[in-house]
């Protein structure tokens, strides 16, 4: 029998017929189906309550033929709280029933889900996730497993709103599973939203979204065998970022690698186009074309994490990448548990381009253990930074270390860090040189002030007086170029103990300004002074107490101290050094350079008063006028900082000394001073020169 | 006066003979020889007894000396590289010697002919730590050095600055 005739004859006379039997079949079926959907929602919400951990309930369910369902008003409380928190709204959802298991196996599989602007409130999700990780846990292996797709369509990460605009994050999921093999793929965005009121209720507000946020999106790609899973990949992209990495699970062992690629916003000096001219046209064309790239500067290559998980723990048993082609080594222990726990070794070497350009910065290391949880990072460790011994370097710093009791880090908003450190202790070595500052409170805060532009503020309790500073860090280069001004405010001076340990012990309270930036180079310079204060067993004053019999010269009480020092790449030395005491007036400089020589010129002058109570001077000033109160001494010295030259300079008062004694005195004198440098083995000069 | 020259004679006698004592007759005389030959200004003859005398009598109060006037000779060729060996040799076996910072002033003449800058600052800090000065009614100190290859050297020692001479020609100086 021909084909077509037969259809012809079929679908004029039979075909009508069935066809409203089947469509009349059909919608009572789906409506039968609905409606006993309906009767039996409380148990369907029983039910899903009873699989879902903590309080789900739905509102009405819906059955599409053939075979899609449509649930409304699911909500998912958590019922371990007291206040019973809202943790999870889904206004719709739609299940996908796979059609081709219904008919060949005879069972009901879900293919495939979409959920539509689910709004997750998340601090309560991550409560709940952490309350209930093991059920959820459970949960998931249950299900079954095979192809299935989830879609989540405009999802929302909610905070607690405040009555005023601000931001909401959206996102969009998309999962694929087949048997062993899932891919992801989705974004997040972080929205500004605006309250109204609402048009029809003007006691309810509506949210409406006023600027779109840039999206940061996520993919990942991989399968699972048991307890392996090889991930092909794990990819972040967001602007001016990129990360991706790759490797497996081995039951417990992590094993990645991976780059992450980062731009921060540094300043290039925009070139001088000058007058636009017609040859600039396809030039001009072509860049309006092109894609839109960006070339980042923060380079986090050759990712190797070993890491064994052990949750909540995850030990990190070797992490190693280069930064910015420095290498950053890591080891250590991660514990999840309410919050963040990290209790671990961290090593930094500086890239040989960059050791150029800091000096003789040679790496530091970080021995740490932070603990982050609600936006607080505390802190307690050593931090070790090593400079080398760099003879050519201005910079007499050797090691510094950085000992703290307790640091705490509260992110208080997007633009300020609460910083507040206990027990802390700042050592560093210059030379053979140890030097101890004692920090027993610090507070400060973090003001990010724009995009480039940070600022510190501090104040601490310091050695009986106060320290108050700024810091400015300008981001818009690598290294970052940072300013700092610290004030110090009556300050014990036996903080002075372990920086002037073979020159002199300064009692007395401080008040200074100490300025440090490190651009164009290195620099430390300021300025203090010291106010009703005694100077105690300073070297030359030892000597001279010694040798000319002047007791007093070992303790010198002073109404005024103050200089003017300096640290950097061409030495470091104290300007305009000045004493005024009732006895002794000093005033001078030393410089010492990189080579530790010194050049350094002191005026002395000592009065008549104190000069008397030396047998050796008393005779000599009997030759001076009565009018003279006090002599003055000019010095020169220079060479070795450890075994200084020093030249009484001639002046008025050397000119009359000289014409006082006799030469054969003068050469005793000399003579003297050879042997008091030359202890161990006297050579007598050959000859001396005028 | 007859009494105090006769005294005189006597002491040089015994210590002539102390030092006989000390070291041995015949390095003694290769020590001599090798001295006449520097004084009649034959260096050759005077480096090979100088040489002669460290490898037959390594223990002789003289060796000092011989090192320290191999390392002139083989200056004055000029064979820089073998000459700063052996001032280095004699820094180091006699660091507290009066001789050793003429040692070094020939070190740091060696290290400014051959253009090494971050040797010659190396050495003229070596120069600087050696001696310590004081100067109160003098403007300089200087110490006088009598090579054993004849030579007069002088070492200057100002507050900011040491110059040496060798026979009354500037030799090397250091600023600071």
């Amino acid at each position: 029998m021909p084909m077509i005739p037969f259809l012809q004859r079929y679908l004029t006379k039979k075909a009508p017929f069935h066809i409203t039997l089947l469509v009349i079949f059909l919608v009572v079926s789906t409506l039968l189906v609905n409606i006993f959907l309906a009767q039996e929602k409380d148990v369907l919400s029983r039910n899903l309550d009873l699989c879902i951990p903590g309080k789900a309930s739905i509102h009405s369910i819906f059955y599409i033929f053939p075979n899609k369902f449509y649930i409304t008003g699911i909500k998912i409380r958590d019922h371990s709280k007291a206040q019973d928190p809202l943790v999870l709204d889904i206004p719709a959802l739609t299940l996908n029933l796979s059609i081709k298991d219904m008919l060949s196996r005879q069972t009901v599989i879900i293919s495939g889900a979409q959920v539509i602007k689910p709004v997750i409130q998340q601090e309560a999700f991550l409560e709940y996730i952490d309350t209930y990780k093991q059920q959820i846990k459970n949960l998931l292996a249950s299900l079954p497993q095979g192809r299935f797709g989830l879609v989540i369509n405009q999802g929302i990460l909610e905070r607690p709103l405040s009555s005023s605009d601000g931001k909401r994050k959206t996102f969009y999921v998309n999962l694929s599973l087949a048997g062993k093999n899932w891919l992801i793929k989705g974004w997040l965005r972080e929205d500004l939203y605006r309250r109204s009121k609402h048009f029809f209720n003007p006691r309810k507000t509506k949210i409406q979204i006023a600027s779109k946020g840039l999206p940061f999106t996520f993919s990942s790609e991989g399968l699972w065998e048991g307890r392996f899973i090889i991930l092909d990949h794990i990819e972040a992209k967001m602007k001016d970022f990129h990360c991706r990495l790759w490797g497996m699970f081995d039951d417990d062992i992590i094993k990645l690698e991976g780059y992450v690629l980062s731009k921060m916003n540094i300043q290039t000096r925009l070139k001088d186009k000058g007058p636009f001219r017609i040859s600039d046209i396809p030039s001009f064309l072509q860049s309006k074309i092109a894609t839109p790239t960006w070339r980042p500067n923060i380079f986090i290559l050759d990712i190797r994490l070993v890491c064994r998980l052990l949750l909540p723990k995850i030990k990190v048993e070797r992490l190693s990448f280069l930064l910015n082609n420095a290498p950053v080594c890591a080891r250590g222990q991660i514990t999840l548990d309410r919050g963040l726990l990290w209790d671990g070794h961290i090593s930094f070497a500086p890239a040989l381009e960059q050791r150029q350009r800091s000096g003789n910065f040679q790496g530091a290391e970080f021995v740490l253990k932070s603990y982050w949880y609600k936006n607080v990072l505390r802190n307690k460790g050593r931090l070790i930074f090593h400079y080398e011994k760099n003879d050519n370097s201005g910079i007499p710093l050797r090691q510094l270390e950085v000992s703290v009791g307790d640091l705490w880090l509260n992110n208080v908003n997007p633009y300020e860090i609460e910083i507040e450190m206990y027990n802390s202790k700042l050592l560093f070595t210059t030379g053979k040189d140890d030097h101890l500052i004692k920090l027993d409170y610090l507070k400060a805060l973090w003001v990010k002030r724009t995009q480039n532009m940070k600022f510190v503020k501090l104040y601490s309790p310091f050695y009986g007086g106060q320290l108050r500073g700024r810091v400015w860090v300008d981001t818009r280069q690598v290294p970052f170029k940072v300013h700092s001004v610290l004030d110090l405010k009556n300050v014990n001076t036996q903080i002075l103990d372990s920086f002037l340990i073979y020159f002199a012990k300064v009692y007395g309270r401080l008040n200074g300004r100490i300025d440090i930036s490190d651009s164009p180079s290195f620099k430390i310079k300021g300025d203090f002074l010291i106010q009703k204060g005694r100077l105690s067993n300073m070297s030359f004053f030892v000597w001279l107490a010694d040798t000319f019999r002047l007791p007093a010269l070992r303790d010198v009480p002073f109404d005024d101290l103050s200089a003017d020092f300096y640290v950097d790449v061409t030495g470091q030395g104290l300007d305009n050094i000045d004493i005024i005491s009732k006895d002794v007036a000093l005033n001078g400089n030393f410089y010492v350079n990189p080579k530790r020589l010194v050049n350094s010129k002191i005026s002395m002058s000592f009065s008549r008063e104190l000069l008397t109570q030396s047998p050796k001077f008393s005779a000599l000033l009997k030759r001076f006028d009565a009018s003279t109160q006090s002599l003055l001494f000019d010095f020169q010295m220079s060479g070795n900082q450890d075994a200084l030259n020093f030249k009484w300079l001639q002046n008025a008062a050397k000119d009359r000394i000289q014409e006082i004694i006799p030469d054969f005195i003068e050469r005793k004198i000399e003579r003297g001073i050879d042997s008091l440098l030359e202890p161990t083995e006297p050579k007598e000069p050959i000859q001396e020169g005028k | 006066m007859e009494y105090i020259k006769k005294s005189l004679m006597v002491l040089l006698v015994l210590t002539l003979f102390f030092l006989n004592g000390f070291c041995e007759a015949s390095d003694k005389s290769t020590y001599n020889r090798a001295l006449t030959s520097a004084r009649s200004h034959n260096n050759e003859f005077a480096f090979m007894y100088f040489r002669q005398l460290v490898r037959d009598y390594p223990n002789s109060c003289y060796v000092p000396e011989a090192i320290f006037a191999q390392g002139e000779y083989y200056f004055s060729i000029p064979n820089y590289e073998e000459a700063f060996l052996f001032f280095e040799e004699y820094i180091d076996r006699y660091p507290d010697s009066q001789a050793a910072i003429f040692a070094l002033a020939h070190q740091l003449k060696i290290a400014q002919l051959k253009r090494d800058k971050d040797l010659a600052k190396e050495i003229e800090k070596k120069i600087i730590s050696v001696k310590q000065v004081g100067l109160v009614f003098t403007d300089f100190k200087q110490y006088e050095y009598k090579t054993p290859l004849d030579q007069k050297f002088l070492a200057v020692f100002h507050i900011d600055k040491i110059e040496f001479y060798a026979d009354d020609t500037l030799f090397a100086k250091i600023s600071y």
